[in-house]
């Protein structure tokens, strides 16, 4: 699935991206174009390849074929320019360095920055700003990352499992906070592993698994395409396991006790050809996936495959 | 260049506030001087630098290796990564490692160089303030090599590796450099990989300012393959390191 967009020209592109490492292909074909002033979640499971695509946007890795475009030029261009902000996943602070000091370092690096005010008031950081950042805790030395992300005031704001670490509160006041500085012209990209975040937050979800592209369109569109799945559960007695593969629309089967159970992506069409190819099946039930569990089959199904 | 400017302010502040690291670039040297001297203070020393030139190179070797396990560390945190996102230029942030270790390289040879002339056992320098001068910038010159050598530990060893490269490169210029013995009390082979060192060679710079004479020749050429061998090695790595 894929949206139209009747917008102008995308700021950032990619072009039959292909990144590997060693046997592993991270990145595969991937094609994408996000338009300016958009909140776009790239969802996935872990391993799915949302950090290299991270790093491939933000020219911190190149690509091994395709091409990827940054505000019309090499992604290094626009991150040269202080175009780009970026909160990577896990990434450290230098120890003995004041938060005060690290923010007027990197305002000092673009040019059009916040003011320090600013940044420290959107990240709550108003406090701490004379601390050392090896004496802040886990939570504070995350605000201190995004206020390094958002300091020098990019057009595109790149943030990688930015709430990886965080409890429940944590992550609905750090979205709050990103949503304080979101306003017209400026596009965030985020990676997630989680759905729900990535349907509270964005208004476009790019779901990736295994380095491919599976779905992209608005949290709704997506909710739709994966909540469309059921898992159907029948006795096993005198089914191989084979012709339930082998049923339209099915997508894994799983033995369990003397039960199979199937997921699909239409139920009814597994079912009426399950009764017609074995008439004595019997026990049958149908759940409708919860969110969750349809998002795991969407991308497991993609992600699974060598 | 501002941009570059303002990293290696915060760079240096973030270094020199810290304790630690000052006890050990500058306190150290200073404290093993002071305790030969007590130690061997009826037995003055024969060669024109005394026991000050080589402990002050010993300070050299501390302060030039710093960059090592800094880079290390930020390299393996992946502070420097988050620095590539910037629009600071990448190499400005291995630049100001290498700055900052020779901005600790200076105070912490002259804080020998200065204990020395109080304290020391005239040390069998004649030195006017002129030639305090020039063994202190000399030998300070002479460091180039070793940061050099700091970097590519750095840009080649991640986190806790890093630590203990630094480490070995430390233990190896120290006991091998000529700093703990002179060759001269070395076999052959050992005198000739001792002589190759960069900590010989900012030895013998400090030597010949001590004794009047003028600069070695071959402690220059080591001091300057050195420099160049490791300086390239460590941009090679520094490739490397931005083509992941």
């Amino acid at each position: 699935m894929s949206i139209d967009i009747d917008k102008p020209a995308p700021i950032a592109t990619f072009d039959g991206v292909t990144r590997r490492y060693g046997e592993i292909t991270a990145v595969d074909n991937l094609s994408l174009g996000i338009q300016r002033g958009q909140t776009v979640a790239l969802l996935g499971p872990n391993g799915a390849g949302k950090t290299t695509t991270v790093e491939l946007l933000l020219g911190l890795a190149s690509p091994d074929a395709g091409v990827i475009g940054l505000f019309g030029g090499p992604p290094a261009d626009a991150v040269a320019a202080g175009r780009v902000g970026a909160m990577l996943q896990d990434a450290g602070l230098p120890q003995g360095a004041r938060v005060a000091e690290l923010i007027g370092l990197v305002r000092s690096l673009y040019p059009n920055p916040l003011t320090l005010q600013d940044t420290l008031r959107l990240t709550d950081l108003e406090p701490l700003a004379q601390r050392q950042v090896q004496r802040l805790s886990g939570g504070q030395r995350q605000r201190v990352r995004l206020a390094l992300a958002l300091a020098g005031n990019p057009e595109l704001l790149v943030l990688d499992e930015p709430t990886a670490a965080l409890d429940v509160d944590a992550r609905r006041t750090f979205w709050e906070r990103v949503r304080g500085y979101v306003s017209a012209g400026r596009t965030v990209l985020f990676a997630t592993h989680r759905l729900e975040e990535a349907d509270a937050v964005a208004d476009r979800v790019v779901v990736i698994a295994g380095g491919r592209l599976l779905a992209d369109g608005t949290p709704e569109q997506v909710k739709a395409q994966a909540a469309g799945r059921s898992t159907i559960s029948v006795a096993a007695d005198g089914l191989s396991r084979e012709l339930l593969e082998n049923l339209p629309a099915v997508e894994t089967v799983r033995q369990d006790r003397g039960r199979m159970t199937l997921s699909t992506s239409d139920p009814d069409a597994t079912i009426r050809a399950l009764l017609q190819r074995a008439p004595h099946a019997q026990g049958l039930e149908v759940t409708r996936a919860g969110m969750e569990e349809a998002f795991l089959q969407l991308t497991h199904q993609e992600g699974a495959t060598p | 260049m501002t941009r570059s400017l303002t990293y290696l302010w915060l760079e240096a502040k973030r270094q020199w506030r810290n304790r630690e690291i000052l006890l050990f670039r500058l306190g150290l040297p200073t404290a093993i001087y002071l305790i030969l001297n007590a130690a061997q203070g009826d037995s003055p020393p024969t060669n024109p630098g005394g026991r000050m030139v080589p402990i002050a190179a010993l300070a050299a070797v501390i302060s030039g290796l710093a960059a090592g396990p800094t880079l290390g560390e930020e390299r393996a945190n992946g502070w420097l990564r988050q620095l590539r996102t910037t629009p600071l230029r990448p190499s400005a942030a291995v630049a100001a490692k290498i700055v900052v270790a020779m901005s600790f390289a200076l105070p912490a040879i002259a804080l020998v160089a200065a204990v020395a002339g109080l304290v020391g056992d005239n040390e069998g320098t004649a030195l006017d303030w002129a030639g305090w001068l020039r063994l202190v910038g000399l030998m300070w010159l002479a460091t180039t090599p070793i940061t050099a050598v700091g970097a590519l530990i750095g840009l080649t060893f991640g986190g806790e590796a890093a630590q203990g490269a630094t480490t070995l490169a430390f233990v190896v210029l120290w006991l091998g450099g000529g700093i703990f013995t002179s060759p001269d009390n070395l076999p052959d082979t050992l005198a000739a990989i001792s002589r190759a060192l960069p900590s010989y060679g900012v030895a013998q710079v400090g030597e010949s300012v001590a004794g009047g004479h003028s600069l070695p020749a071959a402690a220059l050429v080591v001091l300057a393959a050195w420099t160049l061998g490791a300086g390239a090695l460590a941009a090679l790595a520094w490739r490397r390191v931005l083509a992941r």
